[in-house]
């Protein structure tokens, strides 16, 4: 009777939710009050929410900026004694059956000192930043009907090309993929005459190879159209991610050496099967969070198919992100209270 | 329950014809005593109808008739529409007559808009149930806030600054009042209610017609007081029914349901004995004081000094809250309309558990004072401050109202304080002890004073990025503001004193500097004394800007000739410009100085480089300053009782 109620563990749902990695500041590290003089310690909690894991041989790392007022704090203690390094990295694993929630880090970032508060001020609320810069990757992996029968001709078809697919709920990253568009754009067909190759499938239509046939077919060529709908789910930044760029200069807020179009842009790939897609524009701008791109199977690429079959489509989305966090600290006079 | 309000009318009906009969019979053959009998009788009967009418209330009440319209006999007072109204002036003129004859000019406004009221008389004889009264419970309500904030926003005033504010708030009412008094409120009903704006809109004029009579001299915060009672609009809602009555019926209208509604009759009860007690405790001490009557038994005055005490205990709290809440709203109306101009730059006090300043407490009379015998007050000279010491002269002085060019300096016991932190001394200001500081008989106002030196420090908080990093965020559609957590416009925080300093807020943030070239930022200084009834601003002692290293002042873009820069010793990276002060004469209005911050590319690449690419920097505006900081308080010298006695 017991055991009935057992649901039994429910499965890991990796590629699912629209957080990447999140920045908060510890519990009373920075404390919400402070005095003149002090020093206190600067800590952020990092969580990686999402699926990706840092590829170091990609060179994946992230890092923590802090942003204050230089009138009311200072970090000289930092510089003078090298406690905390100027740029703080860090490197997190995603959702996996090892880190089922992702991993976390609570990360020391600075040493700041309290200023004296110049002039007759009470006690200044001041605000701190703190910024998580990391390169993340979306990956969408959807099951499609390559669906060839251009004619309708099929009376039993395996599949039919569902048309248009919706997702709400993310893939484990702070970019999401929304809606995929599929089109089968027919380039013509020709008939076989003599035995060849036709479209091996499995019992759920799978393509799982070429076999030979002795019969008369048809063989239909298509050109698999997708159209990409992508937004930014989280309430971050979205930077592009360059090859030949180190992700501190990424995820400096200045253009540095990168142009106009560099910024906000994210790269993206696909694949139909194990055949790479041509994606366009790409990269592809974000514009008011929101974009899209075209995906096609290159013409030369596309060959005569004589039925309907299954398909893995596979996105990935490659990008920088920027997630940030504030708190307001209350300075108090050290010769008053 | 139908029959009962038809027996009711019909009882009435009745009553009313046997009054009407007993009327008849006054004529000139009888004599005075039979006269005197039907009018006692006629008395009754009257006392009846009203009590009938009551009655014929409670059971529409309980019927909860939609709409209850008392017919009312056409011989009766309460049915003469055009009484109704008008009776709404003479009230009014009643009320002020027995303060300030020049009050009339409000009878004569309620006079004014008779004719509109007559067809209004036709409506407001009877009771608001239902739906209407939910109506105009709502547009009472109204009336209310719009008057409260006419008063404690805007004093009344009819200024330039205040004019569109106050007509906006009329306006709005009166859009409502007509809306909701249409038929079957009565005919002309809105009308009348939206021409008698006119006359509480010209509230200041008013007043100042009053002050040519001198009255005011005396009694200013009286005058204020029954000002902040007549919320007219309310009264000619509320009291429509009329009151051209003698004072009982008055009084019995008002205690018996005269108000339509429930609620506003504890509202004016309220009001009315504050302003009675108010208007009693000033005649008695006016008589006393000029005319040098004695009194025999018990002297009310203390009886009616400790009932006023007690009331302006609790006014006080309760201004002190009720400004707090609605002062703000003009405040931040006249900040827009200032800062419009461009020459103008606020900010906002920061809130303190308590306010840092210099304040002068328990200066108050107490009971009765007269001429040859000694009067002592005990000023109380409060200090709220974190660097500074504050030094400051201290005397009282007191100002004769009959002859303004005898001014008598009280004796003290210190002339000068010297506090600082939070400290509080109390001095003695004596009168009557010396020849030099005798106080005749007669109407003085006396004032606590202090001359201080204070510094008033306002802090912007600016967010600086880099140029071409947010002309690309922005051209890509993003909202840095929201993407990168930062406000969007600065805000000026200003210490808590006796001077405003506000600074300019006209740039968006972040504020985008360039590494390639000089980039320009307009910065301004305000210093205004918006407290100029509570003390002077003597002069201006230093005037300056502080801002990080890395910025320049531009000083041949500023309005203000300007020195510096010097290393700033309080703040670590900061440098000092200092503006030349502002002359004494410009001192009565707001002083601005705009001027021109200049970084050029590789100070700007410094700075940012210095934080994590989101640049907090603060620039600072302080002023020091001399000011007269003065509190005052109304006094009647008696004439002593000894010797008035021994005189009589």
């Amino acid at each position: 009777m017991l055991s009935s109620c057992n649901r039994g563990p429910q499965p890991l749902e990796i590629h699912k939710g629209t957080e990447g990695i999140t920045i908060d500041f510890g519990e009373n590290i920075p404390p919400p009050q402070v005095y003149e003089g002090q020093y206190f310690l600067i800590l952020a909690n990092l969580w990686n929410k999402g699926a990706y894991t840092f590829n170091e041989s990609r060179g994946d790392y992230g890092v923590v900026n802090i942003d204050y007022d230089p009138l009311y704090f200072n970090s000289s203690q930092n510089n003078q004694n090298k406690f905390y390094s100027d740029i703080p990295t860090f490197q997190l694993a995603g959702k996996s059956l090892e880190w089922p929630n992702g991993e976390k880090l609570n990360k020391e970032i600075s040493l700041l000192g309290v200023n004296n508060i110049p002039g007759t001020r009470e006690s200044p609320k001041v605000k701190l930043t703190a910024s998580a810069c990391y390169p993340y990757m979306t990956v969408l992996t959807q099951e499609i009907c390559v669906d060839v029968d251009a004619y309708k001709a099929d009376q039993n078809p395996v599949c039919r090309n569902k048309g248009t697919y919706t997702y709400t709920g993310g893939q484990g990253a702070p970019v999401s993929i929304t809606e995929v568009e599929v089109s089968m754009i027919p380039l013509g067909s020709q008939l076989l005459n003599r035995p060849g190759s036709v479209a091996d499938t499995d019992e759920e239509g799978r393509l799982i190879g070429m076999k030979e046939s002795n019969e008369n077919s048809r063989l239909f060529i298509i050109q698999p159209y997708f159209k990409i709908k992508i937004k930014n789910a989280g309430d971050g930044l979205v930077m592009t991610r360059t090859e030949n760029i180190e992700i501190k200069d990424i995820c400096s807020p200045t253009t540095g050496d990168r142009t106009f179009n560099d910024i906000n842009n994210l790269k993206i790939d696909a694949w139909l099967g194990g055949t790479k897609l041509t994606c366009n524009p790409n990269p592809v701008r974000v514009l008011k969070d929101e974009t899209q791109a075209t995906c096609f199977l290159p013409r030369e690429d596309a060959s005569g198919v004589n039925r309907n079959y299954m398909s893995i489509l596979t996105v990935k989305l490659d990008y920088v992100y920027r997630s940030f966090t504030e708190r307001k600290i209350t300075i108090l006079r050290s010769n008053y209270k | 329950m139908a029959d009962a309000i038809e027996d009711k009318l019909k009882e009435i009906e009745g009553l009313k014809f046997d009054k009407e009969l007993e009327a008849e019979r006054l004529d000139s053959t009888l004599d005075e005593d039979e006269k005197r009998k039907i009018r006692v009788t006629i008395f009754g009967i009257n006392r009846k109808i009203l009590t009938a009418r009551k009655e014929l209330y409670e059971l529409r009440e309980k019927n909860n008739t939609k709409w209850a319209k008392i017919k009312r006999g056409t011989k009766t007072g309460f049915k003469k529409a055009g009484g109704a109204v008008a009776g709404v002036g003479k009230a009014t003129a009643w009320t002020a007559k027995k303060s300030w004859s020049g009050a009339k000019a409000v009878g004569r406004g309620g006079k004014a808009v008779g004719r509109s009221g007559k067809a209004a008389g036709d409506w407001v004889g009877g009771n608001i149930l239902g739906n209407d009264r939910v109506k105009m419970e709502f547009l009472v309500g109204l009336a209310i806030g719009v008057h409260l904030i006419d008063f404690f926003g805007f004093g009344f005033r009819i200024s330039w600054g205040s004019f569109f504010y106050r007509m906006v708030g009329y306006l709005v009412l009166s859009i409502v009042a007509y809306m909701i008094l249409k038929p079957p409120f009565g005919e002309g009903v809105r009308e009348f209610f939206i021409v008698s704006s006119i006359p509480v809109f010209l509230i200041p004029l008013l007043d100042q017609g009053i002050k040519l009579t001198g009255i005011p001299e005396i009694y200013p915060d009286t005058l204020s007081s029954v000002f902040l009672a007549l919320p007219v609009w309310v009264i000619y809602l509320v009291y429509m029914k009329g009151l051209n009555y003698p004072f009982w019926s008055v009084w019995e209208t008002i205690t018996n349901f005269i108000a339509p509604i429930a609620w506003t009759k504890f509202y004016f009860f309220v009001l009315f004995i504050a302003v009675l007690v108010t208007l009693l405790s000033q005649s008695a001490d006016l008589v006393s004081a000029n005319n040098r009557l004695q009194t025999v038994g018990i002297d009310p005055g203390p009886a009616v000094d400790g009932l006023t005490e007690l009331i302006h205990k609790g006014y006080d709290k309760f201004m002190k809250g009720t400004t707090s809440f609605f002062g703000s709203v003009p405040i931040a109306y006249n900040q827009m309309w200032n800062d419009s101009l461009g020459s103008y730059h606020s900010g906002k006090v920061e809130e303190n558990a308590d306010k840092t300043g210099v304040f002068i407490e328990n200066f108050k009379t107490s009971g009765k004072y007269y001429e040859d015998i000694p009067i002592t007050f005990f000023p109380i000279y409060k200090v709220r401050s974190f660097d500074q010491e504050i030094k400051m002269k201290v005397w009282c002085e007191a100002f004769d109202q009959r002859n303004k060019t005898n001014i008598v300096n009280a004796t003290t016991d210190v002339d000068e304080l010297l506090m600082r932190l939070e400290d509080q001394q109390g001095i003695t200001c004596e009168f009557n002890t010396n020849p030099e500081n005798t106080l005749t008989a007669g109407r003085y106002k006396v004032i606590a004073q202090a001359k201080f030196t204070f510094e008033t420090w306002a802090y912007t908080n600016y967010i600086f990025m880099e140029r071409n990093f947010v002309n690309s965020i922005r051209a890509n559609g993003e909202n840095i503001n929201k993407k990168f957590k930062i406000d969007k416009k600065p805000v000026t925080i200003y210490t808590s004193g006796p001077l405003m300093m506000g600074m300019n807020k006209n740039v968006d943030l972040p504020f985008s500097i360039d590494y390639e070239r000089k980039t320009k930022i307009p910065v301004g200084i305000t210093i205004d004394n918006l407290q100029k009834s509570k003390g002077d601003l003597l002069n201006v002692n230093k005037f300056e800007l502080r801002v990080p290293n890395e910025f320049k002042l531009n000083d041949q873009l500023c309005t203000r000739k300007v020195t510096g820069p010097v290393v700033d010793q309080e703040a670590e990276n900061y440098v000092i410009y200092t503006f030349e002060n502002p002359r004494k004469d410009l001192l009565q209005s707001f002083v601005t100085v705009d001027c021109s911050l200049e970084i050029d590319g590789a100070d700007a690449q410094r700075l940012i480089s210095n934080s994590g690419g989101i640049t907090q920097a603060s620039m600072i505006g302080t002023v020091e300053y001399n000011y007269l900081l003065k509190k005052a308080l109304y006094l009647n010298i008696l004439a002593n009782p000894i010797n008035a006695g021994g005189q009589s």
